[in-house]
């Protein structure tokens, strides 16, 4: 399988088993043929000799330009070799993992989290940043929806695409190069599924998942019109939810934003994975492991490249909204007002 | 009663009163303090209901405001809720704790201690994940991960002749290394077995049980007073020889300049402190320009700052530490 992004960086998975799930996550991004791929992903059983490698409290074995991990977690056994070439940016992964828990939509769900960590890091090599944010956009307007696990990041992007008309870049990540947005559409059926039928995200229950599956196997043709390619970004909403019941909007001192961008990104790694045996920091730990032993390598300070990737955006308006727990429709509107004001 | 201290510098206070306060109490038995001040740290273990109202949610189960840290988390089956007022400051910090019954085991390594160096690093001074030995005021320090040989390296200057300092963590202010002694972490793979006849009756049994559990995959530390099974420690020493161990093949000796060795203690560190990494991330994002947000670059220059006439090498032993320990008493002997 191989999947484009945007022409920035090209994945080629090679697998063993069946990871028709991870082609539906990344639907948008699938080609058929390619020349060179940017990271070479193996997603099979794999063999390596530790004897002669830097080992970290037995979970980590790193030598120039290698690092391999391996762990056993409960249910879930995994294990990793991740090659570079420092100067080519290019990847070689060998990944394998099985686990026993059941996960009926999405059963290599581990290897979709792995794919967004690799393409978070090759892509900050390459001054882009895959941002974790939601993001919109409507006549070449880009808007950049920021804030932690739980803020309504989705449901407001349902709601200003049903009712002002705007179109998706992305509801959890978005490329982020100089100033352009380019968009990172993941789990699109089940986007759409909920954009036509859900309220809110936290509708996405037992019953409506059943809902889904009778769709999924009934109704074959679906249109995802409501996705755009690019945008240039003309503003950022930083949502922020509150222990309290009104929602207020305001604008403030601007000069942390980039380190809040940076700071979403790198929190991401903690929480994502925390029951599937990936859990307090995997990927960075990796990278804080693989510096521990090489403490000179471009890996050691990755953050530096994020916020390198992210210096073009200083002067973007910004607006800061903080939201009570309940979800309140209005602050759509307060969105699509503040974006005519752009 | 209730006063502990860290070297003189960081003061706090512990109470509550269910199973996991006794427990903690008895890991820091050796910081207890006579000397009456007002404790920087009040660290309460026992049941309580947090005050978040009005505070911004994060990731649902993190409430955080610019002076305020509460969250609810997990690791495996233990599971903890924590409450911080006073955060960012220096003193009058006030920290809440309650926990399921497993935490009583881990509590104190996973949370308590990593706040308590970052209090004491916020206060100026810096921690090295390390262990320690001394000799005529002359200190030797081995800095490494977990499985590196701290705790066997350490014990075994400690027969030949050396006093101790500490077994994993070494507290470092005004260019000294202090003592650190809480109770060393005994597994099947790291206790000498010449210690193993020196325990007491209880804590042989304690042992024994506790390797059988380790095959079923259940990692349980025997805890022992390092005053038990040392002989002599001292207060404090200067910092003259850093030793960063890397477990591999050979031994091979190279010197390391101040900057990378600085780098690979941060990474050290944050490889150890997984739960203070996630906390001040979730914070930093709100508050970036914060005290808190900015730990890690004052890790960094408190720990220049003090080791700047130290000499240090980066050490590769061989994985059979029995080999590995004879190189290292030669090279140390060499240089105190």
């Amino acid at each position: 399988m191989i999947l484009n992004f945007h022409n920035l960086v090209k994945i080629k998975i090679l697998a063993k088993k069946d990871i028709s799930d991870i082609e539906k996550w990344f639907l948008f991004f699938r080609e058929s043929t390619t020349k060179d791929s940017d990271i070479l992903l193996s997603y099979r059983p794999f063999k390596i000799k530790k004897e002669n490698l830097y080992s970290i409290d037995n979970s980590f074995y790193i030598v120039k330009n290698k690092i391999y991990a391996e762990k056993k977690d409960g249910k879930v056994f995994w294990k990793l070799l991740f090659k570079f070439l420092e100067e080519k940016n290019k990847f070689y992964v060998n990944f394998y993992c099985t686990s026993k828990k059941f996960h009926l939509l999405y059963p290599n769900f581990l290897l979709k989290e792995l794919i967004i960590r690799l393409l978070e890091v090759y892509l900050s090599f390459k001054y882009h940043l895959l941002v974790h944010s939601a993001g919109v956009c409507k006549d070449n307007k880009g808007l950049l929806l920021v804030g932690r696990g739980g803020s309504f990041k989705t449901t407001l992007a349902m709601d200003l695409i049903r009712k002002y008309n705007f179109s998706l870049l992305g509801d959890d990540h978005v490329i982020l190069s100089k100033k352009t947005l380019f968009c990172f559409p993941e789990n699109l059926q089940i986007f759409s599924f909920m954009l036509n039928n859900l309220r809110t995200e936290k509708d996405w229950n037992f019953f409506n998942k059943f809902r889904f599956i009778r769709e999924l196997i009934f109704k074959k043709n679906t249109s995802f019109n409501f996705i755009a390619s690019a945008s240039p970004l003309k503003g950022i909403i930083f949502i922020q939810k509150k222990n309290r019941f009104s929602y207020r909007i305001y604008e403030k001192e601007k000069s942390d934003f980039l380190e809040r961008i940076l700071y979403n990104n790198l929190m991401e790694d903690f929480i994502t994975l925390t029951n599937l045996g990936m859990n307090k920091g995997f990927f960075s730990n990796l990278l804080c492991a693989y510096s521990y032993i090489y403490p000179k390598s471009k890996f050691s300070n990755y953050s530096s490249f994020f916020k390198n990737a992210l210096r073009f955006i200083k002067g973007v308006p910004i607006l800061f909204l903080d939201l009570p727990v309940v979800y309140n429709e209005k602050v759509v509107d307060l969105i699509n007002d503040f974006f005519n004001t752009l | 009663m209730n006063s502990y201290s860290i070297c003189n510098k960081l003061f706090f206070n512990i109470s509550g009163n269910c199973l996991t306060t006794y427990f903690v109490k008895k890991e820091f038995e050796n910081f207890r303090t006579s000397i009456k001040t007002k404790p920087d740290i009040k660290i309460d273990i026992q049941n309580f209901s947090p005050n978040t109202n009005r505070k911004f949610i994060l990731d649902n189960s993190f409430f955080i405001d610019k002076t305020y840290f509460y969250c609810e988390d997990r690791y495996k089956y233990i599971k903890w809720n924590l409450e911080i007022n006073n955060f960012s400051s220096e003193s009058d910090i006030h920290i809440s704790l309650s926990t399921n019954i497993l935490g009583i085991f881990f509590i104190q390594n996973i949370l308590i201690e990593p706040f308590l160096f970052f209090y004491f690093t916020l206060k100026g001074g810096c921690f090295l994940h390390a262990s320690g030995v001394c000799k005529n005021d002359k200190s030797v320090l081995f800095c490494g991960q977990g499985g590196a040989g701290k705790t066997t390296l350490s014990l075994y200057l400690c027969k030949k002749g050396f006093s101790y300092l500490g077994d994993n963590y070494i507290p470092i202010f005004n260019k000294k290394a202090y003592s650190y002694l809480s109770p060393i972490n005994f597994f099947s793979f790291n206790c000498p077995s010449y210690l193993k006849k020196v325990f007491p009756l209880n804590k042989k049994m304690e042992f024994l049980i506790k390797s059988i559990l380790r095959k079923l995959n259940l990692s349980l530390a025997t805890k022992v007073n390092p005053r038990e099974v040392v002989p002599s420690s001292s207060e404090n020493a200067r910092i003259n020889y850093i030793i960063q161990i890397y477990p591999k093949k050979n031994f091979y000796v190279e010197e390391l300049d101040l900057k990378e060795f600085v780098e690979i203690s941060i990474n050290n560190l944050k490889l150890d402190l997984p739960y203070l990494r996630k906390y001040l991330l979730e914070y930093a994002y709100l508050y970036p320009k914060e005290r808190p947000s900015l730990f890690w670059k004052i890790y960094k220059k408190n720990l220049e700052k003090n080791l700047k006439k130290s000499s240090i090498f980066r050490v590769e032993i061989p994985r059979n530490l029995l080999k590995a320990r004879k190189y290292i008493l030669s090279f140390i002997n060499k240089l105190v």
